[in-house]
């Protein structure tokens, strides 16, 4: 399995660079000049042209591109990201700063949609083409269809400025667990039920096939009882659908969070994407980018990994040899 | 695994519940007897970013850098300059010289006395274009200005400094040289903070992220997040505050409105339909006053496609703008025919009204030769509501005229590069302070104030204009003023350099508890007597 790992590892280092490239020129072929963007022409009063030529010097925009990005690489390196072209903040701060904000959302939302959608799935595939089985369907297709930007103003209309039961939005800030509580139920709610809409129909469909297969029938040939049977036989068997379901969508939480990050003025790292792309903040963009990229590989990686221990069927290539 | 899963799943939610997105800094009150009565917590409409006033003039950063420095004098509700830093200030006969003296109680929140050199550092900065100022025209009229950012001075001549009093000689006469200095705010800069680092670095250095010394009533804290400034109170201003500190957050508008009505935030700016929800909601005063900016349609007229004055006046014709203000803004604005409006602008009582006039606008329109196959872009970035609305209903009525006009949008980065490319037709921008003095039209139309060395972004020119902006500056005779700027408002009356379309009301929310604040007609002048708020409970 190490060696399975470390070879994945060094396939993924070549991917990055690539990624870096694409990136680096995908950000450049978008029109619009940064520094033209901090020189406001509707506010600027004054010599405009000095002022942009100045802050292309600073920002090190006024090299070519390969050594723009040859200067990039060289950095990125030794760790440094560079500097946001919005503040001057170093990239790794601001970026730690919002992975922090979104983690928090995002993975206490998967746990909870997790917790939640395996029960259910595995209840409606016992119960299937029964009542139970319908309204656990129904429930995860209305999770699935209602987008999550007029659940949350539903939400914050009723809950919020109509009975005054939670704060409308903001991240936790006094770091008292009442407060990161009370600010965190409706987005990790609403985050969390458009999860576990997709989860609810892939556990579903992963239990009725494990319980229609022959060890699960033997089982309760041998009067296994029904809990075990689920918690043995047919929940492992829904495992690796799981793994490979949450490792799928988390790497697209981390940035595609937006909607509920602006609604309940979160600041996480969706929206710091979105005000990059508009201001063509292209150290943040290209961390941004490289951020996602560890992640996907990363997680595919482990969920591999986990799936193999998971489930002794999956043989991986190292374990095989 | 079938243990793991619930185990992992407990140490994720107890992490992340124990866990908080802000630093987990309590701002308390300092020594000193300022600051005991409670945090106010005000919503910003962007995103605060930076503490420099040299590289920032508009937005949420001039909110937050209202309550961190303190400029020489401050703009009022009612477009009148009142002391800050400055206890007074005033011309020569021709208006060639200004004499500006400091208070003698002013000083940094760390104590250091604020002095004239202060002031001369603050110049220094501004007008030089390597710091990445966007202000350099207002300063470009100080004598040895030129020298300075050539390199050939180490300081500007024309400022010279006697303790607490500076006295400043301009190239041309200019009796509106406070004013210019006062809107967008020019805060005072520390030079005791400042001046060891490189000019260049200035807008980038940490110093304005996280600010060590201040001079306005509440003072950085800390960044509670990205989104969120602690403010606390400035243990060395020079008057009482009321308050412990004030905490500024970014809220999107929804989520503003939202919390306006909670009681989570004290105060926040509202659009016309938000004003419409809020007013009669309990525990929230929906606040409205006489805006000073003005919304208008910009084109580049070199271009040709509406270079001739006719094609512009015809486009004001064909437009029912008293229809805009009723239903877009809700009534809560006004039209206005002139770029400097209000009371104090010397506008005519005969000036051409551009009255709602579809028939007039295809005269003109044929007498100019107009041809209707040509395409006319009406240029926005999406995302302000009120925006969208304008030019959709703006479209509309032109294609009724006979002129192909539709509606394109674009992101701010597209914009500016088809603005720098000088090819827009109709582009809609909201800015500025135009209801005071007259004085505030020159640098949109000045012939020698061409964008990108100014903010002429239309590249009008009309050298009958100038030389009447350039008469009016040089004396300081209130009734020769009036009398030249009439003319100077007739012109602009006629040639329509931009589109005019309205000056929209400036609109709040506060809460029923916080007292003391009084709505600037300018947005980004929502704090300007931040010092004077208090709140109850």
């Amino acid at each position: 399995m190490l060696r399975f790992a470390l070879r994945r590892l060094g396939i993924s280092a070549v991917v990055l660079l690539g990624i870096t490239i694409v990136a680096f020129a995908i950000l450049r072929a978008l029109p619009g000049d940064p520094a033209e963007i901090l020189v406001d022409p509707m506010a600027a009063n004054g010599n405009r042209e000095a002022a942009v030529a100045a802050v292309r010097a600073r920002l090190g925009l006024d090299g070519s591109y390969p050594a723009q990005y040859l200067s990039w690489l060289r950095e990125a390196v030794q760790g440094n990201l560079g500097f946001s072209y919005g503040d001057g903040r170093p990239v790794t701060e601001v970026l730690g700063r919002r992975l922090l904000a979104t983690c928090q959302l995002v993975l206490t939302s998967l746990v909870v949609a997790a917790a939640v959608a395996t029960p259910l799935g595995l209840w409606a595939a016992r119960r299937r083409q029964r009542l139970a089985d319908y309204v656990v369907s129904a429930g995860s297709l209305l999770a699935i269809s209602v987008p999550s930007f007029f659940l949350a103003l539903a939400a914050i209309y009723v809950l919020c400025v109509k009975y005054s039961l939670l704060p409308t939005g903001g991240a936790p800030s006094t770091g008292t667990v009442g407060d990161t509580v009370s600010h965190m139920v409706l987005p990790v709610g609403i985050l969390a039920f458009a999860m576990a809409g997709p989860l609810v129909r892939y556990v579903r469909a992963a239990a009725i096939e494990s319980l229609a297969s022959d060890y699960v029938i033997t089982a309760k040939a041998k009067g296994v009882g029904e809990l075990r049977l689920i918690r043995s036989h047919v929940l492992p068997a829904c495992l690796p659908t799981l793994i490979t379901v949450v490792a799928a969508q988390l790497p697209a939480m981390l940035g595609g969070a937006v909607v509920i990050e602006q609604l309940f003025a979160w600041p996480g790292l969706g929206r710091l994407t979105v005000d990059s792309v508009l201001s063509r903040d292209y150290p943040i963009l290209l961390g941004v980018v490289l951020l996602i990229a560890v992640t996907v590989l990363l997680v595919n990686l482990l969920a591999d990994l986990l799936t193999a221990a998971v489930d002794t069927r999956v043989q991986l290539e190292g374990r095989a040899r | 695994m079938k243990r793991i899963f619930p185990v992992v799943t407990l140490c994720l939610v107890a992490a992340f519940a124990g866990c908080s997105v802000g630093d987990d800094q309590q701002s308390g009150p300092k020594d000193g007897d300022s600051g005991a009565g409670g945090t106010a917590h005000v919503a910003l409409y962007t995103q605060p970013t930076t503490f420099s006033p040299v590289v920032t003039i508009s937005g949420a950063d001039q909110l937050v850098q209202q309550l961190q420095w303190d400029p020489l004098f401050a703009v009022d509700t009612g477009g009148e300059l009142v002391p800050r830093l400055a206890g007074s200030w005033k011309p020569n006969a021709d208006a060639t010289q200004w004499t500006i003296t400091l208070r003698d109680d002013v000083t940094w929140s760390d104590g250091e006395p604020i002095t004239g050199e202060d002031v001369a550092f603050t110049f220094e900065v501004y007008a030089d274009p390597s710091t990445g100022s966007l202000s350099t025209a207002r300063f470009a009229n100080i004598a040895g200005v030129a020298e300075y950012t050539a390199g050939k001075a180490d300081s500007i001549s024309g400022v010279t400094v006697d303790g607490q009093s500076v006295t400043v000689d301009l190239v041309n006469p200019q009796a509106s040289f406070a004013l210019g200095i006062a809107e967008p705010i020019v805060p005072i800069l520390p030079e005791h903070a400042l001046d060891a680092l490189p000019r260049k670095d200035l807008a980038t250095s940490k110093f304005f992220r996280e600010p060590s010394v201040g001079s306005g009533p509440y003072v950085f804290d800390h960044w509670v997040n990205d989104d969120k400034v602690a403010f606390t109170a400035n243990q060395h201003y020079r008057d009482e505050l009321a308050l412990e500190g004030v905490d500024a957050t970014f809220l999107d508008s929804d989520v503003a409105e939202a919390q306006i009505q909670t009681g989570e935030i004290d105060y926040a700016q509202i659009s016309a339909a938000a004003a419409e929800d809020l007013s009669g909601a309990s525990g929230v005063e929906v606040l409205s006053a006489t805006g000073g900016s003005i919304m208008g349609l910009h084109s580049a007229l070199e271009s040709g496609l509406l270079g001739d004055v006719r094609v512009r006046q015809a486009i004001m014709h064909a437009i029912d703008r008293q229809a805009l203000v009723d239903t877009v803004l809700a009534g809560h604005g006004q039209v206005i025919n002139t770029i400097a409006f209000g009371p104090n602008a010397d506008v005519p009582s005969d000036v051409d009204t551009y009255a709602y006039d579809p028939d007039r606008a295809r005269e003109l329109l044929e007498e100019a030769g107009w041809d209707p196959s040509k395409k006319v872009r009406l240029e926005i970035i999406p995302g302000l509501r009120d925006r969208e609305q304008v030019v959709d209903i703006v479209a509309g009525q032109l294609r009724e005229v006979g002129i192909d006009a539709e509606v394109k949008r674009f992101d701010q980065a597209g914009l500016t590069t088809a603005i720098g490319d000088r090819d827009f037709d109709l582009t809609i921008s909201g800015y500025g302070f135009f209801n005071g003095d007259p004085s505030s039209m020159a640098g949109r139309v000045r012939c020698d104030l061409f964008a990108p060395n100014g903010s002429n972004l239309v590249h009008y020119c009309n050298e009958d204009l100038d030389q009447l902006l350039e008469d009016a500056e040089a004396t300081t005779d209130d009734q020769k003023r009036a009398a030249i700027y009439e003319q100077a408002q007739a012109i602009v009356n006629r040639d329509v350099p931009v589109i005019l379309l309205f000056a929209p009301d400036a609109l709040a929310a506060t809460s029923s508890a916080f007292h003391g604040f009084e709505l600037n007609p300018l947005p980004n002048q929502a704090f300007w007597n931040a010092a004077e708020w208090s709140k109850e409970g």
